[in-house]
């Protein structure tokens, strides 16, 4: 004869897995309300809407050998060199600059444009970066939101002109006495970066060279057959 | 008294204040500490902490785990071996049970006399240390905050809590934006495709079902358009969790991904889509004209100040390209108030509860960018300092214990001559540590 518990520990077992099992099938199914939520700072990046999913998963450059090559930023832009400026025959060394521009009598002004994907870390870092390379404080918020702009690209572009010593991106010391102008483009698909350095005096003769060189920079687009 | 005429209470308190359970339970932490010190190297830290050293009771022992680490794979290869158990005690339960041998054995049952004075003061310390773990251990939050020069940041990220953060987008770019936030412990169990687990809010207009979690994965395109998993044309590939050589990933560069189906809640259109950890931007979800964005990330938390970063700075040893010293100049931002503020990898910013360390340098080069920028490690622990207050207190008590065996052995006042004695080392402390800091 089995035992009382032989006889009631099977079944029992039986009993309690397939409560567990239905507990857990029931727990996945549940709704759960969602409780918490968070402000994000003013300082947070902006949102990228519409990304499709061959961006979100890096999965671009893969899609190329398929398709066309696609153009190099260079490609992408047309412009009017001002009289007296050449394309310097030396390499930019971070390989981030699209044009890269000397002026002056011993080729002492330097003019570039550079062009990055995305907010590129939006205005308020782009200005501070090129503030402090010019030795001087970063500015506020508030003092961004007060930058003039200029029209560029059909758009509004904020103006930056500082003074002060420049010490470039690997300088080992900065150059006293100069000033930088720049515009600084930024949409969520790209931000587009002008920006002219030179010794003060330099700078301001070519002042006027360097709005009309911003204004002739337009967008590449495919001519109509 | 005989121990079979005691009370049940005396009983009681007699074993937990035993010297037996005192050595019982150091060994069995020495084991803990050894078996998960080994473990580590299969299945990271960040598990073994999890197994060993946070839980209540160790679920298993990864005895082929520790005996490869060990090297003796080498002579006879065992495979994977485990122990399925539930009845070793973890960490915590450890630690709880040293805690309460302490209390009752250190410092109630103990002689209270001047010659024991050192003694309990010594084990209140190390009451304290203990307690300093526990309220890290639940309290204490760690992350990162990455900025480039010029940016400022308020925020920073866990390394290892991860949420799913749904943000409505706003029209009116001046608007206060906030997220709605599910914790990564509510969806970890829904790891099947078929079936998820759905999530509400009366704010959205649509249910978020959450199902096929990995822990380590990444999106991988149906070539062949043929698989049924496929969203979008991309599909969940499970990665492993340990590198080429088989040693265990560190959490941080472990990608969790799954896929969310959103429903509209008046029976209209569902949307599917997949979400990663390291995707470069959230899932839009479109209800009518409202946008909602989706996105798997790390907790963030908000910090009381802001931090602008003004220069990073890298030394290299000289004539070499290996990293002497990352340092960073930084503005500590509070209301209208500016402070400027220097952090380097031994220097923390100490403010407000929060201790920002330097951690990471770029230079820009390897990301394309060409800004230098610095990842800071972000700490907020309410017992930062416990452990070194208890510390001291240890060497106080200890001193005092044995400056009064010394008085009492060469037949000097104990109290006037172990009380001037730690006064002078104290002095010389304070001096020494004036003079360095």
């Amino acid at each position: 004869m089995r035992s009382f518990t032989m006889t009631y520990f099977q079944p029992s077992c039986a009993l309690l897995a397939c409560s567990l099992l239905l507990t857990s099938c029931d727990r996945l199914q549940e709704r759960e309300a969602i409780t918490e939520s968070r402000e994000l700072s003013s300082h947070a990046t902006k949102p990228h809407a519409d990304i499709p999913s061959a961006t979100r998963f890096y999965d671009d450059a893969k899609e190329e050998p398929q398709q066309q090559q696609r153009p190099g930023f260079r490609e992408l832009l047309t412009w009017t060199l001002p009289e007296g400026w050449s394309e310097s025959t030396t390499p930019d060394p971070m390989g981030m600059r699209v044009l890269d521009l000397r002026f002056g009598p011993n080729q002492e002004g330097e003019c570039y444009i550079s062009l990055m994907p995305g907010p590129a870390g939006g205005l308020e870092a782009n200005v501070n970066r090129w503030r402090t390379q010019m030795g001087q404080p970063p500015y506020t918020a508030e003092e961004i939101a007060k930058l003039p702009t200029k029209p560029f690209f059909n758009r509004d572009a904020s103006f930056v002109a500082f003074d002060g010593d420049f010490k470039s991106f690997g300088a080992e010391s900065a150059k006293t006495g100069y000033r930088m102008l720049g515009l600084i483009h930024s949409a969520d698909q790209a931000t587009i970066f002008v920006k002219l350095t030179g010794p003060k005096a330099l700078v301001e003769q070519n002042a006027a060279a360097f709005d009309a060189f911003c204004q002739s920079i337009k967008p590449n687009l495919p001519k109509q057959e | 008294m005989s121990d079979s005429s005691k009370s049940i209470p005396a009983k009681i308190f007699a074993f937990f204040s035993s010297f037996g359970l005192a050595t019982s339970v150091l060994a069995m932490l020495l084991v803990l500490t050894f078996l998960g010190t080994l473990e580590q190297a299969e299945h990271g830290l960040v598990a073994s902490q999890a197994r060993y050293f946070e839980s209540a009771f160790i679920d298993r022992i990864d005895v082929g785990a520790c005996w490869r680490a060990l090297g003796f794979n080498v002579y006879w290869n065992i495979g994977d071996v485990s122990l399925p158990l539930y009845i070793v005690p973890g960490g915590y339960t450890l630690m709880s049970l040293l805690f309460v041998n302490m209390l009752c054995g250190g410092i109630v049952r103990i002689r209270k006399s001047p010659k024991t004075i050192g003694v309990i003061i010594s084990h209140f310390a190390i009451l304290f240390m203990i307690a300093a773990g526990a309220v890290t251990h639940k309290f204490a939050i760690e992350g990162s905050l990455n900025l480039r020069e010029g940016q400022t940041g308020d925020e920073f990220q866990s390394f290892h809590d991860r949420v799913i953060e749904i943000e409505k987008l706003q029209t009116d770019p001046k608007a206060k934006r906030s997220v709605l936030v599910i914790d990564e412990a509510k969806y970890r169990d829904a790891t099947a495709a078929g079936q998820g687990r759905t999530f509400t809010h009366e704010s959205l207009p649509f249910d978020l079902i959450i199902a096929g979690w990995k822990k380590n994965a990444q999106p991988k395109r149906d070539a062949s358009g043929s698989r049924a998993d496929a969203v979008d044309g991309y599909f969940i590939q499970e990665m492993p969790q340990l590198d080429k050589e088989g040693a265990a990933m560190a959490d941080e560069q472990l990608a969790s991904a799954c896929i969310a189906i959103a429903k509209d809640k008046k029976g209209g259109a569902v949307h599917n889509g997949i979400l990663w950890e390291f995707a470069a931007a959230p899932w839009t979800v479109t209800v009518g004209e409202d946008k909602y964005l989706i996105s798997l990330v790390h907790r963030t938390y908000k910090l009381p100040f802001a931090v602008r970063l003004d220069e990073a700075k890298e030394e290299k040893h000289p004539g070499t390209e290996r990293a002497r010293l990352f340092s960073s100049k930084v503005t500590k931002i509070t209301g209208d108030h500016e402070e400027k503020r220097y952090i380097t990898m031994n220097e923390p910013v100490r403010s407000e509860g929060y201790a920002v360390f330097q951690s990471t340098f770029s230079s820009g080069v390897q990301d394309g960018t060409g800004v230098k920028s610095s990842g800071f490690m972000i700490v907020e622990n309410p017992a930062d300092h416990w452990p070194l207050i208890s510390c001291i207190i240890v060497a106080e008590g200890l001193l005092l214990h044995f400056l009064m065996m010394l008085a009492r052995f060469i037949k000097v006042n104990p109290w006037s001559f172990a009380l001037s004695l730690i006064a002078a080392f104290n002095a010389a402390f304070a001096l020494a540590m004036w003079k360095l800091l």
